[in-house]
């Protein structure tokens, strides 16, 4: 009688821990997706801060007056460098961003789509973008350069917690300096 | 054995629960960690390119103009909260009840040299020798904090409400930029820059860029409540 008490006891048992295990499981695995996917979202927020200031740090050091660049279309060396500031922000994107990112310029509003926005102003109207075909050329100093990368999209990596169909975040990012 | 096994019973969820204890506010220390570094690192940008074009000349005054140039740095602090926004989510200039401030500061050191310019000025140059304010500005929510290099009397008096530039005084037919003797522009005790013969000279500005962002108190997370930073060129 009392074997077979034990046995209906153990039959029970049976599987119990890997029960209370696998609840266990999914509880530290949505942990560690939050986790994952928040550190995931700090990480595109830098790359994207560093790019822009890369890129900003870029045309800062090489305006108008710069020796080192050969410019086949002198009047029109703003249109000119805007792809080689894209490309400096591009490099040091990590990836995020390629050079299929369209370039963009003018003022930046909710609905600008996806773009590395590239303005220069003069120093006394910094929200008057000036014309990037203008005489003289903009990016020279003493202008301001504002370089920005605009409605990035990103999804969560796992999304157990943060449901990648339902969140996608928008990041902005931007760095503006003094020409040299 | 079959006792054993009885009041083994539920051992793991228990366990897991009690771990949970430690490990869960380690995740969260983790995530408040990092996010606090990432939200520092944009600040310290912000911080860093206001104070730059300050230290170039950019004008951030209160007036049209100097508003208008705020909207630049509002923009690059958006994602902060330095930006106020129209209904359709676009910048329109720098809100002044959000959760950051960015003060820019220009300071110099007065010389002997500087008092003699300007006749010597009625009543002496009392500021000789000492670090003082000679702009001051303000740029978003003014009211969550002061500068760490504020005079007693700063905003003082004697700058300028919209340039944020010293006011000048007169003497006879001369006039002289207060800095020289109104003691309350004076920094007292600041020692970051060292002036030397070869180093930093007398009467040359300093431009300093403090920012600071409002962040929310994390009970048991010293220094959660705000990030401050300060660059100097």
């Amino acid at each position: 009688m009392v074997a077979q008490a034990t046995q209906f006891r153990r039959a029970r048992q049976k599987g119990q821990e890997l029960i209370e295990f696998t609840l266990m499981v999914f509880v530290i695995l949505g942990f560690f997706s939050l986790i994952i996917d928040i550190s995931w979202m700090v990480f595109t927020r830098a790359t994207l801060q560093y790019a822009v200031r890369e890129g900003c740090r870029w045309a800062v050091a090489n305006g108008y007056d710069n020796p080192s660049i050969v410019v086949p279309n002198p009047g029109n060396i703003a249109s000119y460098e805007q792809p080689l500031i894209q490309a400096q922000v591009v490099a040091t994107s990590m990836g995020f961003l390629n050079s299929s990112t369209p370039l963009c310029s003018g003022a930046i509003t909710s609905t600008t789509p996806l773009c590395i926005n590239i303005n220069w102003y003069a120093p006394s109207a910094l929200n008057t973008p000036l014309s990037i075909t203008a005489t003289p050329p903009p990016n020279q100093s003493p202008n301001v350069v504002e370089v920005d990368v605009v409605n990035f999209k990103q999804t969560p990596l796992l999304g157990i917690f943060i449901e990648k169909s339902i969140h996608t975040f928008t990041f902005n990012a931007g760095s503006a300096d003094v020409m040299e | 054995m079959s006792k054993l096994k009885r009041s083994e019973s539920g051992a793991i969820m228990i366990e897991g629960a009690l771990s949970t204890l430690f490990w869960v506010p380690l995740l969260l220390g983790v995530l408040y960690f990092g996010s606090a570094l990432v939200t520092a690192l944009q600040v310290v940008q912000v911080d860093r390119d206001a104070g730059h074009m300050f230290a170039r000349g950019v004008y951030f005054g209160t007036d049209t103009a100097g508003y208008a140039n705020e909207t630049l740095l509002a923009r690059l602090g958006q994602q902060l909260g330095l930006a106020s926004v129209d209904g359709s989510g676009n910048v329109t200039g720098v809100s002044t009840t959000g959760p950051m401030v960015i003060i820019l500061t220009k300071i110099q050191n007065v010389s002997a040299n500087a008092c003699v310019a300007y006749n010597g000025v009625v009543g002496g140059c009392a500021n000789v020798g000492d670090w003082v304010v000679t702009q001051r500005l303000n740029i978003g929510n003014s009211t969550l904090r002061q500068s760490n290099y504020t005079p007693s009397g700063v905003p003082s008096a004697d700058l300028d409400p919209t340039s944020g530039v010293v006011v000048n005084g007169t003497n006879g037919n001369y006039t002289y930029p207060l800095y020289l003797q109104d003691s309350s522009l004076r920094l007292t005790g600041f020692n970051l820059i060292t002036i030397s013969a070869t180093g930093f000279p007398t009467d040359t500005p300093a431009y300093l860029a403090e920012a600071f962002l409002q962040t929310p108190v994390v009970p048991g997370f010293p220094g959660s409540g705000g990030l401050y930073m300060m660059t100097i060129f």
